[in-house]
């Protein structure tokens, strides 16, 4: 009776065995296919957004001209690091790092290419003209626009306001990119009024920044 | 089978026996009415004949029951690779399989895909996401879907008719505009136009399953080729049953190596199955948008529980086999029923 167990067992064992030799030719190819199809951890579809900004946190005295790289936290995808606001046209946006349609249902997005405020290069934010970027159509010249980050606050007069086509505006991006200069740009879709159908035109407010510490590298 | 056929290997051994026994009734013959011959001598000459005999009985059943685990073996990797074969036509290559694998949270990813999606173009646009309100419905997502998969399947041209919802879309929009006392004509309407064409152009993207083109054509490309392997694994498992059953005479005792073979194969269809699915390794599966990964990681799991569901049906036919065997060696397989099942599997088998 115990033959009826152990013999398939060692079927079972051997068969595995043949079918494993039988297809070592194309074994690895299989093992990488399977590796780039099957994830560690079961996706998640619905991730939410994090924050690591907290309005009442103490930030550095103001005669603290600059902040060591190394104290600064740096914000992940998807992380809500920041608050814009400009009290004259009553902005007020959270800023998340990352720009995805998931981001910009949330608050303003900030290109990741770009820098974050302090480091002496550019920072691009975007959000949808008929939510969080709605008040940018008053915006003009010589505005303050305050930018409350997670390790500094920065405050940016606005140099220059202006409406852009598509293809001139990335033309701008990899001018502003290059330079070695801290400019915002805060950019939304033009025009503002409803049902216009697709815009391909972008409303940008420049500013340079007059407020806030450097980040510097190194002691 | 080295020169030797199976019938060659049942005359031998059961020959060898045969003879051994006619040799023990001939040397009592001689040693009641031949008594010119010692005592003695004859004992040792029947000892010694007995012996050599004996060997040659073990060494011949020893040889039939090893070629009979090879067969036997052979029969149950035979099996396995059908069994594989037949979940594939079942389940691969099978509309009602893709149906089944199609539920009601599959729906509801399509229906919530596209609403993003919608969403996601609506507010550039400068409208209030409350236009795509009940615009879309999952009942209208499943008629599409199910739609698009038997044309698929059938092989015919399949195109949703979205008439209601751009309908439903139109009203929202012209409703929302009119609270905002903006009047529905000339460029404002065309506007709206291209923007209901735009939703459509999503809702027609997301609703045809990914990849089902793909299944379409490899369907046609394997299914037969895989049916055919199926035919031929299944009547070399038949040949090497019937070699198993006719190698003795009883057929109780061939039946016990393809017992084996079936536990074999039920085993084999079960392990690395059932490993995977305690593992839940459909759940790890890389796919996007969620509707595809729930269809992939479904569609995995179903074919995971159809493999152990086969196991189930080869564990039954063992246990059977074993349940005839039992009843076959304790001669239990009496009274008129019995004798009938007995014979007829005897006849059979002597018929092939």
């Amino acid at each position: 009776m115990p033959a009826y167990f152990i013999v398939p067992v060692i079927f079972a064992v051997l068969g595995y065995g043949v079918l494993r030799v039988a297809l070592a030719p194309v074994w690895e190819l299989g093992m990488s296919a399977a590796s780039m199809v099957l994830v560690e951890d079961t996706p998640n579809f619905y991730p939410e957004l994090t924050t690591i900004y907290d309005p009442d946190m103490e930030k550095p005295e103001q005669e603290q001209a600059f902040i060591h790289a190394e104290d600064v936290v740096e914000p992940k995808h998807g992380e809500h690091y920041g608050e814009l606001a400009c009290e004259r046209i009553q902005l007020k946006a959270p800023v998340y790092w990352g720009d995805d349609n998931r981001i910009l249902r949330s608050g303003a997005g900030q290109y990741e290419i770009s820098s974050l405020p302090g480091y002496g290069e550019a920072i691009i934010i975007c959000a949808h003209n008929n939510t969080f970027f709605r008040p940018l159509q008053k915006i003009k010249e010589d505005d303050v626009i305050t930018f409350d980050t997670n390790y500094d606050t920065y405050q940016y007069r606005v140099t220059e306001v202006s409406v852009i086509g598509e293809d001139d505006l990335a033309k701008r991006f990899d001018t502003m990119l290059s330079e070695q200069k801290e400019t915002l740009l805060l950019y939304t879709c033009y025009p503002f009024h409803a049902i216009s159908g697709r815009k391909t035109k972008r409303l940008c407010a420049f500013g340079e920044r007059i407020e806030g510490a450097d980040v510097i590298w190194g002691a | 089978m080295g020169g030797i056929s199976v019938a060659d290997i049942r005359k031998n051994t059961s020959g060898s026996s045969t003879r051994s026994r006619s040799h023990s009734h001939s040397h009592s013959h001689s040693h009641t009415h031949a008594g010119a011959r010692s005592h003695s001598s004859g004992r040792k000459h029947y000892s010694g004949y007995r012996s050599e005999a004996h060997g040659t009985d073990q060494s011949r059943e020893a040889y039939r029951k090893g070629i009979s685990y090879v067969f036997s073996f052979i029969l149950s990797v035979f099996l396995l690779l059908g069994t594989v074969c037949l979940t594939a036509l079942n389940s691969l290559f099978s509309e009602s399989f893709f149906c089944s694998v199609i539920q009601d949270d599959y729906y509801q990813a399509v229906l919530n895909q596209v609403v993003t999606e919608a969403e996601d173009y609506t507010i550039p646009v400068g409208l209030d996401l409350s236009v795509l309100d009940g615009v879309f419905t999952v009942d209208d997502v499943k008629r599409d879907v199910n739609g698009h998969v038997t044309a698929a399947f059938r092989g015919y041209e399949f195109r949703p008719n979205v008439e209601s919802e751009n309908a439903r879309l139109y009203a929202n929009v012209a409703a929302y505009l009119e609270e905002g006392h903006v009047a529905v004509e000339g460029e404002t309407e065309d506007v709206i136009q291209a923007y209901i064409e735009d939703i459509d152009s999503i809702y027609l993207d997301e609703v045809p399953m990914p990849g089902i083109a793909l299944i379409k054509a490899a369907r046609e490309k394997v299914r037969g080729a895989v049916t055919a392997a199926l035919i031929i694994l299944f009547a070399l498992s038949f040949i090497l049953a019937v070699v198993l059953l006719r190698l003795y005479r009883y057929p109780h005792q061939g039946m016990r190596f393809i017992t084996y073979a079936f536990g074999g194969c039920a085993l084999m269809c079960f392990a690395l199955p059932f490993g995977l699915y305690l593992s839940k390794v459909y759940e790890h599966v890389l796919a996007t948008p969620e509707y595809f990964y729930i269809f992939v990681s479904g569609y995995l799991r179903c074919l995971l529980e159809s493999f152990m569901k086969t196991a189930a049906l080869w564990l039954i036919i063992t246990v059977g086999c074993m349940v005839y065997i039992y009843l076959s060696k304790n001669g239990m397989l009496r009274g008129k029923i019995g004798e009938k099942i007995s014979k007829k599997i005897s006849r059979s088998l002597r018929r092939l």
